[in-house]
């Protein structure tokens, strides 16, 4: 493991290596701070650049500081105008804006940077220890583990992004797995479903997935709903006093230690993820705290603040855990960093920290480097960032859509693509009006072709269906995937039958 | 009325049943038909999946009151009842601007074509200051188009096809 810790430490803090994690920080911080745009969002924009660069090492840790970045920057937007731009920093704006309307915007933000620096420094130390030992197990894994692997992972997100809709989230899955066998896949060379279109022969690109997924989407959501961009009146953009009291950080200590560990664990489970750990880590922190701190809570409470801001931020560095040692996206963010990996010729799984030792330490490194980049360079840029705040959405909404459908032009080079696009992005609005949940679909795309490989091997080794219940590790895994689905659909069941029926 | 997570649902069952037929005629190759795990396995397995699911979404009756959140939508409620409120034609323009841009790239070249969209998709929402806008259009085209073609070496004729 030293020797890892070494040869990541060599890589990450290269010249170029080191270029890259603080410029994703801030790029991340930037574009996350806007309202409307979420981590997936700006990582889908950064993917043509990151495999641009060639280098899976680089381009890791580019998007890593971007996702940290951009989480850091919705935390921002939650606390100065309460407009979280994505779902895990929801609970940060419950505390961090009555900080701000108080006027202590400056007070806050340093609490949400300190929080989030020790969450995801705490949950870098954690990831240390616990990939390399998830890495050894998953070696034993063989086609039937991994394809009983994916259907546990598979359904596990859709039971959690679910939330009341495991049958839609599901569907979502599914739909996404039919949507990755359009064109050839690793078992046969014969393109399938392309419907005699040429450009569909290879499959669908999947940055044009991704982009029509969420940045159209997103986009689009802000001018259907002008409120969701308004910005508040209440705050005036003025930020000052950036210092804590030796008193107050006494005061959170404690909430940053057990939200750290906490949010690590919720991160490496699929599915969960930051929203969950979020909103968990400011349950758990107000049901906790004494009387007179308990009251506080939604006032303008330091813990508060502390609480979610930590457990995000420990979470993301947790999902990361599914993603290094067995190739699963914990997330959806995740799952397009993965994709990112694939189209680099890397393929996360156990063996990655055997074969590409470099790319493994080197970006649990540039965790380190991007958490500390945060704290030293953000934070005191913060008054200046976010001025940004003050982009009109007449030219924030074309650049978005424009961003969006470079990025699927300079990948492909052709129109097709972004006609492609465009619909794949209607489509995807009109899923979000009915509340089809789209993380399910993308994860069950990128997933699609690995567990189909997979699929394909165990039932040619085993000459039919038989290691389904002769291979005892690949049986429990599909006994949990089937529990993992059961008890949300039960819960779900019961709550309709009760409102169907109130007798 | 019936609701759009229904139609959607319907949408999705029409969608599993086209793909069950293609996954049921897909031509094998002679050495193909013996082999335990075809080209089609997974897809019919798929099909099958997706059309009972979306037939049990289409008919079961579905929760209203969760607290439908994941990472792309926020407080939906809410927006629920701004829904009434919605803005349907800006948004329409705006993806008809895409279409176009799709179609224009190649015949206008880079520039042109996302200098015109930049500055079309900002009239559509309502920019007037012209002096403003037609700068940054042009400037966010150019410096764009530099960045992918001299930076990342990703060539984009950035030249109306006229020109060559």
């Amino acid at each position: 493991m030293l020797e890892g810790l070494a040869l990541g430490l060599s890589t990450a803090f290269s010249l170029n290596n080191l270029v890259m994690v603080m410029a994703g920080v801030l790029i991340g911080t930037f574009i996350g701070m806007l309202p409307g745009l979420g981590p997936m969002t700006i990582i889908a924009i950064m993917i043509p650049v990151a495999i641009k660069l060639g280098d899976p090492s680089a381009a890791l840790i580019l998007l890593a500081g971007v996702y940290y970045g951009a989480i850091f920057g919705g935390s921002t937007s939650s606390i100065l105008i309460n407009a979280p731009g994505v779902a895990g920093t929801v609970a940060s704006s419950f505390d961090g804006y009555p900080l701000a309307r108080q006027g202590k915007a400056g007070k806050a933000l340093t609490v949400a940077a300190i929080a989030s620096f020790c969450g995801g420094t705490i949950g870098a130390v954690l990831l240390i220890f616990f990939a390399p030992a998830l890495a050894k197990l998953a070696l034993l894994f063989q086609s039937p583990e991994y394809f009983a692997l994916m259907v546990c992972g598979l359904t596990a997100i859709a039971a959690f992004a679910g939330k009341g809709q495991v049958l839609k989230a599901l569907l979502m899955t599914v739909f996404g797995l039919m949507l990755a066998t359009v064109g050839e896949s690793a078992l046969h060379n014969a393109p399938r479903f392309t419907l005699g279109v040429m450009d569909l022969q290879s499959g669908i690109y999947f940055v044009t997935l991704v982009m029509g997924l969420f940045a159209i989407p997103e986009a689009l959501y802000l001018v259907f709903d002008p409120a969701r961009a308004r910005q508040s009146k209440d705050g005036d953009g003025t930020i000052k006093n950036l210092r804590i009291t030796k008193k107050e950080a006494k005061h959170i200590a404690p909430v940053i230690g057990r939200q750290s560990i906490v949010g690590f664990l919720i991160g490496v489970m699929p599915g969960a993820g930051a929203t969950i750990a979020s909103f968990l880590g400011y349950a758990m922190e107000r049901n906790i705290a004494p009387q007179k701190d308990r009251v506080e809570f939604g006032k303008g409470s330091l813990k508060g603040l502390a609480a979610p801001e930590t457990a995000n931020n420990a979470a993301c560095t947790g999902s990361f855990v599914p993603l290094l040692t067995l190739g699963i996206p914990g997330s959806g963010t995740t799952a397009i960093l993965l994709g990112a990996l694939i189209a680099l010729n890397v393929n996360p799984g156990p063996r990655l920290m055997l074969d590409r030792p470099e790319v493994f330490w080197s970006v649990i490194i540039s965790m380190y480097i991007g958490n500390i980049v945060l704290l030293v360079l953000n934070l005191p840029l913060i008054p200046y960032i976010a001025k940004l705040l003050a982009v009109p959405r007449n030219y924030l909404v074309p650049f978005v859509l424009f961003f969006a459908l470079v990025g699927a032009y300079i990948g492909q080079n052709n129109s097709t693509e972004l006609l492609i696009m465009v619909g794949l992005g209607v489509m995807a609005t009109i899923f979000r009006f009915a509340h089809y949940p789209l993380p399910p679909l993308i994860i069950g795309f990128i997933l699609g072709g690995m567990l189909e490989d997979n699929l394909g091997r165990a039932i040619r080794k085993s000459n039919g269906f038989d290691f389904l219940w002769e291979r005892p590790l690949t049986l429990s895994l599909l006994v949990v995937a089937v529990l993992f689905l059961a008890v949300p659909l039960y819960n779900d069941w019961r709550v309709t039958k009760r409102k169907v029926s109130p007798n | 009325m019936i609701k759009l997570d229904r139609i959607i649902a319907l949408a999705l069952l029409a969608f599993s049943l086209a793909y069950a037929w293609l996954a049921y005629s897909y031509e094998l190759l002679p050495f193909e038909l013996n082999l335990p795990f075809k080209p089609n396995t997974m897809p019919i397995g798929l099909s099958v999946i997706g059309i009972v699911l979306s037939f049990a979404v289409l008919v079961l009756p579905q929760r209203t009151d969760a607290a439908v959140m994941d990472e792309s939508t926020v407080d939906t409620q809410e927006q629920k009842a701004e829904q009434a409120q919605y803005d349907w034609i800006r948004p329409l323009l705006l993806i008809i601007l895409m279409i176009v841009y799709a179609l224009s790239l190649r015949p206008f070249g880079f520039i042109a074509a996302t200098a015109g969209f930049l500055v079309f998709s900002s009239i559509v929402l309502g920019e007037r200051k012209f002096h403003f806008l037609i700068p940054v259009a042009l400037t966010g085209a150019f410096s764009i188009w530099y960045v992918v073609q001299e930076l990342l070496g990703i060539y984009m004729n950035p030249w109306p096809l006229v020109f060559g």
